[in-house]
């Protein structure tokens, strides 16, 4: 007994110790942390930087090496938050987790290599080129590089729906009536989740003013300001949203919501059962407003039948319409068109920090971007991409599944054109208003006509209680509760 | 006579058959107890090696409506096993419960022993201040252990788990100082007259007296860690997924922000890898783990 | 059929309200069987106003004690100092003198160590992770690092400017403070070795050996040996971190100061005068109800199981029943199954498509599925009728593990006072109410009062079923959260440390209270007094 005894507390030490050991980590090597679906992909990219590094100086080879590894960029914020000199050197985040990490006293490097400014500012579209900067001190300064797009888009299965189907909300609606049996009613569509960001198809839908003939692009227009603005300040006093185009709107989605055969907020289950068919002709619903990180639950559900649309249009009918916003008005589902971001964490080892920024503006470049698309179906930020790309125009020989992931790239591309990118990145103040301060419970009372706090009474069936609800919403946003 | 004879006999039936009637009932609800009870078990087993293909011939993975599965195969294990660190993880576990079990059993023995049998000034104070300290909510500090941790570079490693599985486990002292109370005190006055030192009478005495009380510890240290996800998810990081416990692992599958609806079975998987070995140690010391229970109660 | 929904949501209240009504009816045939011992109400009322004043008594006794103990401190101090020998009255000042006086030489160097090691420590200062400790550590403690100072950006290398880390600079502050407080601990240990060489050199016997010392901590002093570790590991690892994070609840960190580098300033009482001031603030507005429903949760989760498994336990344990085994072996499995396995298991089957709702629609006795947990927004919610469901579940949980206990006491009570019960022809129930309850309830008082203050600080359950669902416009805190759960919601979640450290200690706070109130009376605390 005792000399087990002894054996086992001999153990315990001799782990400790190299459990100590092993967690020092070794000065080495550059960490480099992206999200887990391009892991593979990227520490290709890393070693390959290393070879072109080691051909261009040839008697001076790169002194590291570098690790590439997966995981959940929006855990990577709150880890780095919480102890810098643990993180990694480089890492990806959502660009609105910039603000957590700036503020006076910041953890991002800012970039100071000019020829990473210039690439920056030459391949990126307007909207991201201002998410990604930070004022620290009275200076603006560039602290990340996009390298990954996304936007919500409108998944559905082809085989049950057409490209017109999906033109209109009303559209699917009307199949979601025509597939419905009595043992089996069918919705069209519900969000991926439940919280401001996944309701931006209504809070941010945009009012079509005149369409192009020719490729029928649309020219948009919405009177909700969120968080615009030159300083901050004025950003943070600028919430527009209870008008009479948000009146009129959420009437329109009142009224879809309560069709049995329109949408539902995300059920409890997966969406995969959701969407599954089962041993009917559909399944409990036609489609789904999610993002691209859905993809593999959807194909779970479609299989070679995914495909993929922008967020479609809907018109206000006359019980709809308020104040300026008359009958006839057609409006297209709008969403936030987002990027993920490099950065650098400012408290890693200072003698990797030369070797840093060089190494995104390869992770970053328009080649890299236009590969990471191809092997693992990663949007890019480059602003031509839908022209440029060749893999974003499927030959003849694509499989299916390259087809499928061509459409979403594209699809997404073009929502950015109804987006705007989430523009509380640089506070994070805002971005808690935004999302923590309970508006979504509003939101979802409001669209299901009903008062959570009152075990679920009848509610905001009125404009003026709609109204009021908006404007609650809208204090929540400014701070005020 | 005779009626009374037959009066008595007859209620005696009577009470017999009332008896076999009570008897029936209790068998009835016992046995809809356990199928209650068993309900939610049996269907984890069951969608673990659940093997339902959707109409394209793939394999689903999530929840479904059907308790009594369509098929039966290992996919689920076959994904668990390659497609996740789970091996790796279940090593984690195991290496974080041995140790802390031995450290936690040592510890919890040792301040138990003392409060039980030693007087001494501090007694007293010592005891008040264990109580108040467990009245504070434990992961109230998790934040501060964090930084504590730090300090000593100790983040993030499987050593800083086993530290603070088994640091506090003195605390938890009651349940063994109501055994040790149990010894009878003349004993260790006779080994004292005998000459012998406390640190003889620990070893020697009282210990090998105690193979309930140590297993009943041992066992409480050793599932802990196979249970707990929410301390070592903060100690170690929501990104190391190579340093993870099991616990950890399963729940950030289920509800981890890459968490995919398709992973229920997988899920499943994993939790009866975990289950197995924990019920049959549960099972083969479950008399030891009563008479710890109800001593515990007792004793408060 | 949708009336059934509709039939079950709304009767939530009502069958709420049973529940209520059959476990307050437990407990006051409870209380009656106690009081049946009083005759009259007079009696009962002088027993309570006793009890009372007994409290108050013991807590002004406890003020008086420590003041007096305090003094006869100084006083014996004062004695010793101007008794002792001259080696002691140096003691005072260079530690090991008076070990060095009676010649204990290693003793003496130990010391003396010791005290230059503890003012190099304080005069020095040593960093770790660029933040001092030592003497440098207190006025940090104190300013919490620069304030008038912004970090920014170096404009040639782009590297952000490092500022003072406050988190590391309190709890340095707090470590400090424990090293001097150590230091005090080993000089007055100092002082009395000392004393007592001059007293073993007085009367006989001459000052002990270095080696006797080290055997004594084997032999006398072994409670010294077999606390250390568990004192190391409990001040490390518990109370360090518990006085850490009282002292966050004064600060302002998080929230919205969580941006950047950590760095936070004292604020007094503000963030408990916000409490009174800002109605609605999330404590001000959601402490109330989350208090409330955290303890009609606790006394609920405690009764139903308490009783639930006596009920259990007497079905296994009655005379005739065969595979007792089998059924106990049954319920052990599923206290051995870890609860996040049973309950996240519970919390699917339950889900809108899941097996129970699919069987039950199968069954024809629902058109619609039924939200038991309320986590599908899309159906009707019943606060009450989600806070029926968890403490159901809760008995899943609990039930088997009072039932073991309960058996295992069933099987001891002394077979006699059966004997002498069916001698008087009492009835079986008669028996159970007048003899096994009682007996039960007395011996398991302990346990009732440590599993309610465990089922105030109980995290798993609402965690792992609803996540503190449905939710309160507005306000982090939703309908079921409990305050445990709402602290993890507000530490882990939202970072918002200085308010979680609020709730942290709002939380100890009642279950202190809980404690004093009951605990004083506990067999165990009254055993205590009379150990040994």
């Amino acid at each position: 007994m005792k000399k087990l005894l002894a054996i086992l507390i001999t153990v315990i030490m001799v782990v400790g110790v190299v459990a100590t050991l092993a967690a020092c980590k070794s000065d080495n090597v550059i960490d480099i942390w992206v999200g887990s679906e391009s892991e593979v992909f990227y520490q290709g990219i890393a070693d390959e930087y290393i070879q072109q590094y080691n051909a261009a100086h040839p008697d001076e080879p790169f002194p590291y090496e570098i690790k590439v590894s997966g995981g959940d960029i929006s855990g990577y914020a709150a880890t780095v938050l919480n102890d810098a000199e643990a993180g990694p050197d480089i890492f990806s985040i959502p660009h609105d987790n910039i603000g957590k990490l700036m503020g006076d006293n910041p953890i991002l490097s800012a970039i100071t290599d000019q020829s990473l400014i210039t690439q920056i500012e030459a391949d990126n579209p307007d909207g991201f080129k201002e998410v990604i900067k930070a004022d620290v001190g009275g200076t603006t300064h560039y602290v990340g590089v996009p390298y990954i797009g996304q936007s919500l888009v409108l998944y559905y299965d082809k085989t049950v729906l057409s490209e017109d189907d999906v033109k209109t909300w009303e559209g699917i609606a009307a199949k979601a009536e025509e597939l419905s049996t009595s043992t089996h009613p069918v919705k069209a569509t519900f969000p991926m989740g439940n919280d401001c960001y996944n309701l931006s198809l209504f809070t941010l839908a945009r009012k079509i003013d005149s369409r192009n003939p020719d490729d029928g692009t649309l020219e948009t227009s919405t009177a909700v300001h969120i968080y615009e603005g030159a300083t901050a300040n004025d950003r943070a006093r600028n919430v527009v949203f209870a008008t009479d185009q948000e009146v009129a709107v959420y009437k329109w989605a009142q009224r879809f919501f309560k069709n049995d055969h329109g949408m539902t907020l995300a059920p409890d289950d997966s969406i995969t059962v959701s969407l599954a068919k089962g041993n009917n002709e559909c399944g409990n619903y036609l489609t789904l407003v999610g993002g691209a990180w859905k993809y593999k639950d959807v194909q779970n559900a479609f299989g070679d039948n995914t495909a993929i649309a922008e967020l479609p249009e809907f018109t206000i009918t006359e019980a709809d319409a308020y104040g300026t916003i008359t009958e006839g008005t057609q409006f297209k589902s709008g969403t936030f068109a987002d990027c993920k971001i490099l950065c650098i964490n400012g408290f890693a080892s200072e003698d990797h920090a030369p070797y840093l920024q060089d190494i995104m503006k390869y992770m970053s470049s328009k080649e890299v971007q236009e590969r990471s698309f191809e092997e693992c179906n990663n949007l890019p930020t480059y602003k031509n991409a839908a022209t440029e790309f060749e893999a974003m125009t499927p030959g003849a020989d694509a499989t299916a599944q390259q087809i499928i992931a061509a459409q979403l790239a594209q699809v997404q591309t073009s929502m950015m054109r109804y987006g705007i990118p989430q523009p509380f990145g640089f506070h994070t103040l805002l971005n808690n208003r935004f999302y923590s301060s309970g508006a979504d419970a509003i939101i979802q009372d409001i669209l299901l006509q009903r008062d959570s706090a009152n075990n679920g009474a009848a509610a905001y069936n009125t404009d003026e209680s709609l109204l009021a609800g908006l404007t609650r919403v809208q204090n929540l946003w400014l701070g005020k509760s | 006579m005779r009626d009374e004879i037959f009066a008595k006999a007859r209620k005696q039936g009577h009470m017999r058959r009332n008896r076999t009637i009570v008897n029936i009932v209790v068998y009835v609800v016992l046995v809809i107890f356990c199928a209650i009870w068993l309900y939610p078990i049996l269907w984890i087993f069951l969608s673990a090696f659940r093997d339902q293909r959707n109409a394209d011939g793939q394999f689903i993975g999530s929840i479904v409506s059907n308790y009594w599965p369509e098929g039966f195969g290992i996919e689920s294990f076959r994904r668990l096993f390659t497609e996740t660190l789970f091996l790796r993880q279940f090593g984690n576990t195991l290496l974080v419960a041995v140790c802390s079990c031995v450290l936690s059993t040592l510890l919890t023995l040792s301040t138990a022993y003392v409060m039980s049998k030693i007087k001494f000034k501090m007694r007293k104070p010592f005891m008040n201040l264990a109580m108040i300290l467990g009245l504070f909510p434990g992961f109230m500090s998790m934040v501060a252990i964090y930084y504590i941790l730090k300090a000593l570079q100790l983040t993030q490693s499987l050593f800083a788990l086993i530290l603070c599985y088994s640091a506090g486990a003195g605390m938890g002292f009651y349940v063994a100082k109501g055994f040790f109370d149990t010894v009878p005190n003349a004993l260790v006055e006779s080994a004292k007259l005998d000459g012998a030192t406390q640190a003889q009478i620990f070893w020697k005495v009282v210990l090998p007296l105690s193979k309930p009380i140590i297993i009943y510890t041992a066992l409480l240290a050793f599932t802990g860690p196979w249970m707990d996800f929410i301390f070592a998810r903060v100690i170690l990081g929501q990104e190391n997924e190579e340093l993870h416990t099991v616990a950890v692992a399963l729940y950030q599958m289920m509800y981890g922000p890459k968490a995919s609806g398709d992973v229920f079975t997988t899920f499943a998987a994993g939790c009866v890898c975990v289950a197995v070995p924990i019920v049959t140690l549960f099972l083969c010391m479950q008399k030891y783990y009563i008479e710890g229970a109800t001593a515990g109660a007792v004793k408060g | 059929m949708t009336n059934l929904i509709a039939l079950t949501q709304t009767g939530a209240n009502w069958l709420l309200a049973v529940l209520i009504i059959v476990v307050v009816a437990q407990l006051l045939t409870v209380v009656c069987l106690i009081l049946a011992r009083y005759k009259k109400l007079g009696v009962v009322l002088n027993a309570v106003k006793n009890w009372f004043v007994g409290v108050g008594r013991a807590i002004r006794n406890f003020f008086v004690k420590l003041g007096k103990g305090t003094a006869r401190r100084f006083r014996e101090f004062h004695e010793r100092f101007v008794d002792g020998s001259v080696g002691t009255k140096l003691s005072h000042f260079i530690m090991g003198s008076g070990n060095f006086y009676h010649k204990q030489i290693c003793k003496g160097i130990l010391f003396l160590v010791f005290q230059l090691l503890f003012i190099a420590f304080m005069a020095l200062s040593p960093a770790i992770n660029d933040t001092p400790l030592g003497g440098q550590a207190l006025v940090n403690l104190v300013t919490l690092g620069k304030h008038d100072v912004a970090g920014g950006i170096d404009p040639v290398t782009g590297r952000p400017v490092k500022i003072d880390n406050s988190m590391l600079m309190l709890l340095f502050g707090v470590v400090t403070l424990g090293i001097i407080a150590i230091y005090i601990f080993v000089w007055l240990a100092n002082i009395a070795s000392s004393y007592k060489a001059d007293l073993d050199q007085r009367y006989g016997g001459g000052p002990t050996s270095f080696k006797t010392d080290l055997k004594s901590m084997l032999d006398t002093n072994f409670h010294k040996t077999m606390l250390a570790p568990t004192i190391l590991g409990v001040t490390v690892f518990t109370i360090l971190p518990t006085l850490y994070m009282i002292l966050i609840a004064f600060t302002n960190y998080g929230g919205d100061n969580a941006v950047g580098q950590v760095h936070f300033n004292w604020v007094g009482f503000d963030n408990f005068v916000e409490m009174f001031t800002n109605p609605n603030g999330e404590i001000a507005a959601r402490f109330g109800s989350v208090l409330l429903w955290t303890v009609i949760w606790a006394f609920f989760a405690t009764f139903t199981n308490y009783f639930g498994g006596i009920f259990l336990a007497i079905l296994i344990n009655r005379k005739g029943i065969k595979g007792k085994v089998i059924f106990r072996t049954v319920f052990i499995m599923t206290i051995a199954i870890p609860q996040f396995i049973s309950l996240l298991a519970i919390r699917n089957l339950l889900a809108t498509s899941g097996p129970v709702n699919g069987m039950l629609m199968k069954m024809g006795l629902i058109s619609e599925p039924v939200n038991f947990l309320g986590l599908n927004p899309n159906l009707p919610v019943n606060e009450n009728f989600v806070k029926m469901m968890i403490i159901l579940i809760n008995m899943w949980v609990g039930v088997p593990y009072t039932m073991l206990m309960t058996s295992g006491i069933l099987m001891n009570i002394p077979t006699d006072l059966y004997e002498a019960a069916k001698v008087d022809g009492a009835k079986p129930l008669k028996i159970f109410f007048k003899i096994t309850f009682p007996y039960i309830f007395f011996i398991t008082t302990p346990y009732l009062i440590s599993s309610f203050i465990g089922n105030v600080t109980s995290f798993n359950i609402i965690f792992m079923l609803t996540g503190g669902g449905p939710t309160v416009a507005g306000y982090k805190a939703g309908k079921t959260d409990l305050l445990v759960t709402w602290l993890y919601k507000l530490t882990i979640d939202n970072n918002e440390y200085s308010t979680g450290a609020v709730i942290g200690i709002l939380t100890f706070i009642c279950t202190s209270v809980l404690t004093l109130v009951t605990y004083r009376r506990s067999k165990s605390y009254k055993e205590e007094d009379t150990f040994q």
